[in-house]
């Protein structure tokens, strides 16, 4: 990841703002109302923001917009200092995102490093395999999420909350800039939800680096975060 | 070594890298939804080699333009116009297959009863040359060091594709080197197996690994494709029968395998599971 300094000669770092988006409205292709409506907000770096509101809100639309899979129509969004979508890929590679819908069916093979280690494919030239630093960090990943030992298990076999863990060590591996978990609590119990979010503060602490959650549950991550984003009909409802 | 033994030696080994090459490319472009550009892939082949006796150009040549401008039309309606790429791909298909029609009905008529036209159709041992088995080594070639070069980028792609390209993998550019390989494959191979045939080795393997196993589906896909073709080429010589729709009817055989293959040992795994459960009570 040493590309990261010569990037920088087009970034806007003003403010040390992570995410920042001015008066920004969307859609998405085909639909005649918009997603998000004059969305305007600002997260610092080194801090973790949740996104809350009722189902709808607009909230995964956020995370889509921040990675560029949805154009802004109407405003600037601008994501590590690059300006969005014309930087997007440059965005996608300083962010790691966990999905939403990330349970894996019983038939899936690939086991808990392959996954792991897939994290870091945008960054290797080709024809190379992983160096043995890289690999290393691998290893440090999955031990931080507490899955030393199941790191030649295939996915599918592991319980809900063992495979968040997994694309929790992706999430890791990738040192990110900016981290986005969609609905992180979703598929969890209660005991799994506090866990969950002590992994979290775990990781903003060891990166010192961006954390956005998408939940409308707010009460596992509570007192970790430092801005509340509250989204209701596609805006800003209310930032504490 | 006679004349006959040398072209069945060429075709075995023809047969057996088309076969290997189409079973592999069908494997990858399976998991990445886009076996249905490849049927339009195949058409637009079969278009593109019509046109050839029309107009006396190089088969293979313009059977890979049309392949190609063909996915490059689907492609572009997908990603740039947001049009879905299923019916994109049935309404190209359509169009290829009324343009083949169209030059099949224009080629003049002693065209039509010749070789060179059921040569394409439905395929021919003939149509193996040493240049052909060089162009499907390269390519065999070509298909490996890319899949070994970006395995994990491949992995990652057919693990999920949204998260790989959340995470910054060029999906698009993968993706369009896959078909790429897979038009000049089908341009390659469509004398050979013929136009309507060709599809053969492109579905049939995939459709008979693909409950046996979950992993190394590309690999075993590349083995039936190419059994396929080895046991199409045989049985065509030993019985003399079209080369094109045998090795279409040994995949389908192999396929038929492949599935009978996979319930009897899910049964056998359900049966011992009820065993084992037994065992405990």
């Amino acid at each position: 990841m040493g590309e990261r300094t010569c990037e920088r000669v087009h970034r806007d770092t003003r403010d040390n703002i992570a995410v920042y988006l001015e008066n920004v409205t969307t859609a998405y292709p085909r639909c005649t109302d918009p997603a998000l409506q004059e969305v305007s907000l600002s997260i610092e770096e080194s801090s973790i923001a949740l996104v809350t509101g009722p189902n709808g809100a607009g909230k995964t639309t956020l995370l889509e917009l921040i990675l560029g899979f949805l154009r802004p129509l109407v405003g600037t969004v601008r994501i590590l200092g690059y300006r969005i979508p014309e930087h997007v890929r440059k965005v996608r590679l300083l962010s790691s995102y966990l999905m939403q819908d990330f349970m894996r069916g019983p038939n899936e093979t690939y086991t808990v490093k392959q996954v792991v280690s897939m994290g870091l494919a945008p960054y290797k030239p080709p024809i190379r395999s992983l160096s043995d630093k890289e690999k290393k960090r691998v290893i440090e990943a999955i031990a931080t999420v507490g899955l030393l030992g199941l790191e030649d298990r295939p996915i599918g076999t592991l319980s809900g909350g063992q495979q968040q863990r997994v694309f929790l060590a992706r999430v890791l591996v990738r040192q990110p800039k900016l981290i986005l978990l969609d609905e992180p609590f979703s598929s969890l119990d209660r005991e799994g939800r506090i866990e969950c979010s002590e992994l979290i503060n775990k990781i903003k602490t060891k990166l010192n680096t961006t954390i956005v959650v998408v939940s409308h549950d707010k009460k596992p991550i509570l007192k970790y975060v430092d801005k509340i984003i509250e989204m209701e009909n596609g805006r800003v409802a209310r930032i504490k | 070594m006679n004349f006959f033994t040398l072209l069945l030696i060429e075709a075995l080994i023809a047969t057996m890298l088309a076969g290997g090459l189409c079973g592999v490319l069908g494997a990858y472009l399976r998991k990445l939804g886009l076996l249905t550009l490849c049927f339009t892939i195949a058409h637009a082949a079969l278009a593109g080699v019509s046109f050839s006796i029309l107009f006396s150009t190089p088969p293979e040549l313009t059977a890979f333009l049309f392949s190609v401008s063909a996915t490059f039309l689907v492609e572009f309606l997908y990603h740039r116009i947001g049009l879905e790429r299923e019916i994109i791909s049935m309404c190209t298909f359509s169009l290829a297959s009324a343009l083949a029609m169209i030059a099949i009905y224009m080629a003049p008529s002693t065209t039509l009863t010749s070789e060179t036209a059921s040569l394409i159709l439905w395929g021919s041992i003939l149509a193996v040359t040493p240049a052909k088995i060089v162009i499907l080594s390269i390519l065999m070639v070509t298909l490996i060091v890319y899949i070994f070069s970006f395995k994990l980028e491949l992995d990652s792609i057919l693990f999920d594709m949204k998260l790989a390209e959340a995470e910054g993998v060029n999906t698009q550019f993968h993706s369009m080197i896959l078909l790429l390989l897979a038009a000049v494959a089908i341009s390659a191979t469509l004398k050979l197996t013929g136009g309507f045939l060709v599809f053969s080795l492109l579905f049939n393997p995939v459709a008979a690994v693909e409950r046996l196993t979950y992993r190394r589906q590309q690999f075993l896909a590349g083995v039936v494709g190419g059994g396929a073709g080895i046991i199409g080429v045989v049985v065509s010589y030993v019985f003399d029968t079209p080369i094109g729709a045998t090795i279409a009817i040994a995949a389908s055989i192999l396929l038929i395998i492949g599935v009978s293959a996979s319930s009897i040992i899910e049964y056998i795994r359900q049966k011992n599971i009820i065993v084992k459960t037994n065992r405990i009570r």
